[in-house]
């Protein structure tokens, strides 16, 4: 039989342990639960400028801000021969930034090749909007201009 | 003449906060960071007030202790009378030596401080010594754990509504920040939650100490000294993680300075709850008082803020609490450094709280059964915890956390760092304030030889301290208080995308005149062969009509050639509009050089700006700060003077003129102010006006959407000049100005480091500054901001937080490299 003064000896020392264990578990707890910003799981690309186009393009779905993308996957169109896809995407990285001379410049070029010669003057003095001075806008409007020039006077003799 | 017990607590606390202050200052002094940027230019004038005015506070404290003293040092047989004589006559030979080479003055940045600091928290404990053998112990009883429970769980909800009280007057400061009533909902109820977490860790700790007093059957005083003994761990990791962490001081010396200074608060605390308990001590000798009169270890505990007995006393604190919340936050908020003092301030709200509702918290029961049930409560705040989690309201959470520093202290505390994280931040912290005995020389230039050119504009670079660019007409067309540098944008180049590549002063000025990053050190060692802009100056003779600020004086080397504008003017008090009377005077007198100008005008400052009234009749948009939009109003008039001289001079035509800021400033964004730690748009986007020669316009081309830095500046007038400056790679800066017929695309679509100059956060700044992702070591988050519309975050990934911190650990490394510096 356990006498009374052992039991209260258990009694006292179980007052002192109980509080200690559920602190450590109360402080383990907060840590666990404590955000490291490197545990989640949804991914979004950001070292795509060496990847292959259609991983860019998943890219872009996932990150679908990403001028830069845009930009890549626009020039790799052009090279490609995708003139469509690459002035879509040219188009698509100007809603997003309308500022970016760069991509006005590549858009221009691009719709002068196909003949529009009146966008690509647009284009041109976009460009020369946020680039002041620069000559490969400049040339750029001048062909435009003259290319519309030129088709104007064919128009005219057409119609003589 | 006999002085009553709580009297002399009063006077002990004075002496406390006197010797707590000292010890304070001292430490703050040996942080070489805080000593170098803060204390030596001045930045704070009360703390310099201070310094000036120690020794005779000295004096004065002694005096009245003296006086305290005065009953055991006249009384023969006297309690204590030998120490307290032994602590008197200590003193006043301390005292003396203070007043004729008063210590503070002259520490410095020196293991004196560090000393003296020391020295400084064993005053008191040794007082409390003195005070402790003096006047006897009150004799009292076990702490009942049922009252602390009840205690803590009130604690938890009256802290929780204080802030849910002040909310809708601290919101009125800050921009940024939607709360709905959803939100507000979902915040209040995170914000309960979490504190009553907090205090039923508290409760756990209490009666865990209460039960090892009683399980070694010791005395119910020890459960006191227990309970001192908490405070003084709790103290100590506070100090560590908090205030240390804010201040960039780690390892050894900082914990020792942390442990000295919980130790001398709670050798104070001790010592006023000692006194405060002596009319209690006094009855208990009376022998009709029985045990129950007795206070418990927790009531003799928070002697220091109420009597145990006093409801009364405790019910007025509880009203008072919201106004001492509120006054506290409003108080500080403005210079608050990385929400330190906020949270300082949570921590103060708890205790008063704790004390009052303990006071308020059953009295009778006494007898004491098992605790085990006590438990529940405990595991309910467990359960509930746990449940928040899973909810996850993160977004109430942060937008709360905006008014409710208790919110926001807990959620900080929330980080914990795989072993991953932890080497990556310790590499990080590793790379930054470096010492200087660590960086060999090194040489950067951008061209080599260097040799005059015969283009030599006359340059003047304005650099406004904390300019925001949303502050300047020619970025915000709400702003109608900047009608000058409107006009002066108007004929210039207007950078839309300009960083600063430094978050403070520090970094950002040595990184301009180098033209490019530099190592992460509070002094820059060897600097002359790496200051690409003085090569500039001096290889084409150009004179040079600077304000010297603290900054810009190790950078500088002082020739003939150099003429300080405003000597007899500190750092923080230069103003454009005294410099430009004294630059127009100086320009009209001499022009046989070429002259280069530079100043850090202060204006808008956030230790100055506020100190300046609003002049009558003078109004300002809702969204700008009125003393900030003020002084700019000032500042444009004085540049618009300037530049109408130039004019009549015929000088204009000729200049180049830079308009920029080191950095910006946060004023209640999200409730930010300042730029410690910030990596923010709104302190690391700049404006940035450059008006060139009018011949030199045909000339060059600039992509004025591209991002630039401010450490572009520098090679910019390099080929402003005529020189082909070389690229060094993207730590450096290039031309924002390049031929005409140059490469067509100036836009920078990789990534680039930028970093705060007071501490290991770092960011990358990517796709031509739409996107930032920042580490932040110091509050231990990592966030990533896009700013193409409307700034919000982005999520952060693992791939797009491993992707940016391969990039940090990069370009950290190749920083190192090029500095010749071992991390």
């Amino acid at each position: 039989m356990v006498s009374e003064t052992v039991l209260n000896g258990w009694r006292r020392w179980i007052d002192a342990l109980w509080p200690l264990a559920l602190l450590v578990i109360v402080l383990a707890t907060f840590r666990k639960t404590s955000h490291d910003s490197t545990n989640q799981s949804v991914a979004v690309c950001e070292e795509a400028d060496t990847s292959p186009l259609a991983a860019l393009e998943q890219c872009l779905a996932l990150d679908p801000q990403n001028v830069e993308l845009m930009t890549e996957i626009g020039d790799r169109s052009v090279a490609s021969g995708a003139i469509d896809r690459a002035e879509t995407m040219y188009r698509r990285a100007l809603a997003v930034d309308p500022r970016d001379g760069d991509i006005h410049l590549r858009l221009g070029e691009l719709l002068l090749k196909r003949g529009d010669a009146a966008a690509a003057r647009t284009e041109a003095e976009a460009a020369l909007e946020t680039q002041p001075g620069s000559l490969a806008a400049e040339r750029l409007l001048e062909r435009a201009t003259s290319h519309r020039r030129a088709d104007v006077d064919l128009d005219a003799r057409r119609q003589r | 003449m006999t002085w009553r017990p709580g009297a002399i607590a009063v006077a002990r606390a004075l002496n406390g906060l006197y010797f707590l202050a000292v010890a304070a200052y001292c430490f703050v002094a040996y942080t070489p960071f805080v000593y170098e940027l803060f204390l030596k230019p001045g930045v704070v004038p009360a703390l310099s007030d201070f310094v000036a005015v120690s020794p005779w506070l000295f004096s004065a404290t002694l005096l009245i202790t003296i006086l305290t003293l005065m009953p055991q040092l006249t009384s023969a047989g006297a309690r204590g009378r030998a120490v307290a004589r032994t602590y008197v006559v200590a003193s006043a030979l301390v005292a003396l030596i203070v007043l004729f080479k008063p210590p503070l003055v002259s520490i410095g940045n020196t293991p004196r401080a560090f000393a003296v600091g020391l020295a400084a928290v064993a005053w008191p404990a040794w007082l409390a010594t003195v005070d402790h053998l003096i006047w006897p112990a009150p004799q009292i009883r076990r702490t009942d754990s049922r009252r602390v429970l009840v205690a803590c769980v009130l604690s938890a909800v009256v802290a929780c509504s204080v802030y849910a009280l002040v909310s809708p007057f601290l919101i009125d400061e800050i921009s940024g920040v939607d709360l709905s009533a959803g939100v507000l909902a979902g915040g209040i109820g995170s914000s309960l939650i979490l504190n009553l977490y907090a205090f039923m860790a508290l409760f756990l700790a209490i009666v865990a100490m209460t039960g090892i007093s009683s399980a070694f059957r010791l005395k119910a005083s020890a459960e006191y000294w227990l309970l001192l003994l908490l405070l003084v761990v709790c103290g100590s990791v506070v100090m560590y993680q908090l205030v240390c962490a804010s201040l960039q001081f780690s390892g050894a010396a900082a914990w020792a300075c942390s442990v000295a200074f919980a130790g001398g608060t709670a050798s104070v605390w001790a010592n006023i709850a000692r006194l405060r308990s002596q009319p209690i001590a006094v009855a208990n000798d009376q022998p009709e008082q029985g045990a129950r009169s007795r206070p418990d270890s927790v009531e003799l505990f928070t002697a220091p803020l109420l009597s145990g007995r006093s409801r009364a006393a405790a019910i007025s604190l509880l009203v008072l609490l919201p106004v001492i919340a509120y006054a506290v936050i409003d108080g500080v908020r403005h210079f608050d450094w990385n929400f330190l003092f906020q949270k300082i301030s949570v921590l103060i709200v708890w205790l008063l709280a704790f004390a009052s509702t303990y006071a308020l918290a059953d009295q009778r029961a006494g007898t004491r059964r098992s605790s085990l049930r006590l438990a529940v409560m405990p595991l309910v705040a467990l359960a509930l915890y746990a449940g928040l989690m899973w909810i996850d309201p993160a977004t109430a959470m942060d937008r709360y956390a905006t008014v409710d520093p208790s919110l926001r202290m807990i959620r900080d505390a929330r980080t914990s760092r795989s072993s991953g994280t932890a080497d990556f931040y310790r590499f990080l912290g590793s790379q930054s304030l470096v010492g200087s005995s660590r960086v060999q020389p090194s040489v950067v230039d951008f061209v080599r030889p260097l040799r005059a050119t015969d283009r030599k504009p006359p340059i003047f670079l304005f650099i406004v301290d904390s300019l925001r660019r949303d502050y300047l007409s020619p970025y915000n067309p709400r702003v109608t208080f900047t009608p000058e540098i409107g006009k002066l944008a108007a004929d210039s180049f207007v950078f839309e995308r300009a960083w600063t590549r430094y978050s403070g002063t520090a970094l950002a000025i040595p990184a301009i005149w180098t033209g490019g990053m530099v190592p992460h050190m509070v002094l820059q060692h060897q600097f002359p062969q790496r200051n690409t802009l003085l090569k500039l100056l001096e290889a084409n003779d150009y004179e040079r009509l600077m304000d010297i600020d603290v900054h810009v004086e190790a950078l500088v080397t002082r020739d003939d050639r150099m003429v300080n504008l405003d000597p007899h003017r500190g750092t923080m008090d230069l103003d454009m509009c005294a410099t430009v009377p004294e630059l127009e005077r100086r320009l009209s007198d001499d022009r046989r050089r070429p002259v280069f100008f530079y100043s850090l005008s202060q204006n808008v400052h956030l230790a100055v700006a506020p100190k300046r009234p609003v002049p009558s009749g003078e109004t300002y948009p809702a969204g700008f700060n009125p003393r900030t939009a003020s002084s700019l109003r000032r500042l444009d008039a004085c540049l618009g003077s300037f530049v109408k001289f130039l004019k009549q001079e015929h000088l204009y035509d000729d200049s180049i003129i830079v308009l920029t800021s080191d950095h910006g400033d946060s004023l209640g964004e999200e409730g930010r102010w300042g730029h410690a730690f910030w990596m923010y748009p709104e302190v690391m986007s700049i404006p940035l006006i450059v008006h060139i020669p009018s011949r030199l316009k045909p000339l060059v081309r600039a992509d004025l959407d591209a991002l630039v830095f401010s450490t572009d500046i520098v090679p910019s007038f390099y080929t402003l000049l005529g020189y082909e400056p070389k690229d060094l790679g993207p730590l450096f800066g290039r031309s924002f100005f390049t031929p005409r017929d140059g490469d067509s695309s100036r836009r920078r679509r990789e990534r680039y480091l930028v970093a705060s100059s007071y501490g290991a956060v770092y960011g990358v700044l990517s796709q031509n500054g739409r996107r930032i992702y920042v580490v932040d070591t110091v509050n231990r988050s990592e966030y990533a901001l896009d700013m193409t519309a409307q700034t919000h975050n982005v999520e952060v990934t693992p791939p797009v937080a491993a992707v940016n911190r391969r990039f940090m650990q990069q370009q950290l490394s190749t920083l190192a490299a090029v500095y010749r510096y071992e991390p």
